[in-house]
């Protein structure tokens, strides 16, 4: 009885050393640089020091502070329009994340139960049809669908979610299905059998959740990757339409006056490359955790 | 050891009991073959098949052990994965209970997998681990409605820890927390909830420590004079199948090669391959193992891609005489109960 009273309140703190533990295996600055972006994403409307959309042409194309005529009331400097970046990139930044968020929930998800499911059915016409309809979202020309979409629906988030998504759980089934093709020599799958589970049961209750941590470590890789996805399609108009700002949208701005002010590209481009290097440098982190055949070395 | 509760016999066992006496196997296998087609070669040639089994034919009465023995590769995996269908045989009958399960489908054959369970070699592949022991275990009973209500389940299934050995509170455990025993014994848990009247047991064992290995296999006797389970032992160890069958057959390159009770093969065994197996058998006496004569196979185990014509044991098979080399020998039996295939016989 001793131990269990004593065990008590450790395991009140329990949840909280475990979290500790679990980001302390984790590389500290990327862990902080996306504590950041989003923490922005959420809070950076309502934080920012200017409106993003509001045009000051007397005060356009200002320089970031600690260059000439730059001031701290525009640090990170304007546009074309006078339009305050550190707003514009603040407010942005919720575009580009909540955009990455929704395409890889519904992407991978997708792709993990599509993916799970036809590696179970290995062979037969589901895995078949499945794999194909695969195929052929991985071979369409992404920007000339988005272009195509852009003219026939105009341009807009949505248009970016479907798209991305579309693109994003071809290539999460691909990867989870040679993933379940291991999973399904497994004997437990052959002993779910024998118990009489059915087969959908057996794909949701042994083949899932062993290819989980897959889709895990995927999700977290392709975070970077549709960043930048969007990023490219904003830039060449047929993503979020202005005056929107998303990080994309803002380089995109900047491109015609990069001769003369190179900062109004260059200061979302950065961002769009430190996040997404965090991202990647996460993923990295997680592959190598969730990474069975290490993980086993490691047990 | 704890108490071990004895479930209430089902209908069926106790016809089972009724059976016994009639001398009607609870499985009989008749002819099994189990072949694979194997890509290989350009397109003009002849696509070959893997007889992985070619042609088995044995028998389990209600409560007894067959143990089957053979070299790896043999086929031996095969037949018992064959029996539950989780291999589909090319040809031969499966008789559960007198019913044949090569042709049953779904539902049919769900209900009949009830009454035979297995249990696999690889006590780390062979549990899912994302489950927890009590899920692993009470998953058979949920999706066959063999209790009511959580309360009966979590009843049923600390019961069936304490059965195998293990306690009660290791139900909310997942698997990488249990030692290669214990995970064993987890299986035969899940396999007994059933209350199954015969489990295939695939090599149970081989994987674990000697010491271990005593312990399920003490387990398994203890479960089966219980529930007069019947098995069918699949094992390489002789010593193994010797302690706890009472028949043995004997299998190479996919082919049955002698069956008999287990004093009767182990004393006098008449097909070259057995006598070869046995004489690798050490003896536990110093005295005597200076006599033991060891019959030393030449050669590897031939491909099953390509057998050898006539006797598959003719190009090891140290007494091979020209016969061998042309005719397939006849599976008979050459004593009461004593069945063999081989033409010196």
């Amino acid at each position: 009885m001793t131990t269990i009273a004593a065990a008590a309140p450790f395991k009140a703190r329990t949840w909280r050393l475990r979290l500790w533990k679990e980001l302390r295996a984790y590389p500290a600055i990327p862990v902080v640089i996306l504590a950041i972006v989003i923490f922005l994403a959420i809070f950076g409307g309502a934080l920012s020091p200017h409106s993003p959309y509001d045009q000051a042409l007397r005060q356009r194309l200002l320089p970031p502070v600690g260059m000439d005529r730059g001031t701290w009331d525009h640090a990170l400097g304007t546009d074309n329009l006078g339009r305050d970046t550190l707003s514009r990139m603040m407010t942005g930044a919720r575009v580009s994340l909540s955009l990455a968020a929704l395409t890889i929930a519904v992407g991978v998800v997708l792709g993990t139960v599509i993916g799970a499911a036809a590696g179970f059915y290995a062979g037969r016409l589901w895995d078949m049809i499945l794999m194909r309809l695969a195929d052929a979202a991985l071979s369409i020309p992404l920007v000339l669908l988005a272009l195509v979409l852009a003219v026939v629906r105009g341009a807009s988030y949505w248009n970016l979610v479907i798209l991305i998504s579309l693109f994003i759980w071809a290539r999460t089934a691909r990867i989870i299905r040679g993933q379940a093709l291991q999973v399904c020599q497994r004997d437990y799958i052959a002993l779910a059998r024998v118990a009489g589970c059915s087969g959908p049961s057996i794909l949701f209750r042994h083949v899932i959740p062993n290819v989980s941590h897959v889709a895990i470590v995927l999700a977290t890789l392709e975070v970077g990757a549709v960043i930048i996805l969007e990023a490219s399609l904003s830039f060449l108009g047929v993503g979020v339409p202005p005056p929107n700002p998303s990080w994309g949208a803002i380089v995109a701005d900047g491109r015609g006056v990069i001769a003369s002010a190179w900062w109004v590209a260059t200061v979302p481009g950065i961002a769009i490359m430190i996040t997404v290097a965090s991202f990647n440098l996460i993923g990295d982190r997680m592959r190598d955790r969730f990474d069975p055949r290490l993980r086993q070395r490691g047990a | 050891m704890t108490q071990i509760v004895v479930p209430a016999p089902g209908p069926i066992a106790q016809e089972d009991q009724q059976g016994a006496g009639l001398g009607q196997p609870l499985l009989d296998v008749r002819g099994l073959q189990v072949h694979f087609p194997a890509r290989q070669g350009g397109i003009m040639e002849k696509r070959r098949v893997v007889k992985a089994v070619d042609g088995v034919t044995f028998h389990v009465q209600p409560g007894e052990t067959l143990g089957l023995v053979g070299e790896s590769g043999c086929g031996k995996t095969t037949t018992g994965r064959a029996v539950l269908q989780l291999v589909r045989p090319t040809a031969g009958q499966v008789l559960f209970e007198g019913r044949d399960l090569v042709t049953m489908q779904g539902e049919a054959l769900r209900q009949m997998r009830r009454r035979m369970q297995i249990i696999f070699q690889d006590p780390y592949g062979s549990l899912n681990p994302r489950m927890t022991a009590g899920d692993i275990i009470a998953e058979p009973l949920v999706v066959h409605g063999m209790v009511k209500g959580r309360q009966q389940l979590k009843a049923r299934v600390d019961e069936l820890l304490e059965t195998v050995g293990l306690s009660a509170t290791m139900r909310r455990r997942y698997v990488h927390e249990f030692s290669g025993g214990q995970r064993q014994r987890i299986g035969v848990a899940r396999a007994l909830g059933l209350q199954p009247s015969l489990i295939v047991c695939d090599e149970p064992v081989s994987a674990l420590d000697v010491s271990i290995q005593a312990q399920i296999i003490n387990l398994l006797e203890h479960l089966q004079e219980r529930h007069r389970i019947a098995y069918l032992f699949i094992a390489h160890d002789l010593a193994v199948v010797r302690h706890i069958s009472e028949r043995v057959a004997v299998m190479y390159l996919g082919k049955m090669m002698e069956s008999a009770d287990r004093l009767e093969i182990y004393e006098r065994p008449l097909h070259p391959y057995t006598q070869a197996l046995l004489s690798a058998v050490p003896i536990p006496d110093p005295e005597l193992e200076t006599t033991r004569e060891r019959i030393i196979l030449e050669g590897d185990v031939p491909s099953p891609l390509f057998p050898p014509p006539g006797c598959v044991f003719q190009t090891r098979c140290p007494k091979a005489v020209a016969q061998c080399k042309e005719a397939v020998p006849a599976w008979r039996e050459a004593a009461p109960g004593h069945w063999v295939a081989c033409h010196l016989v």
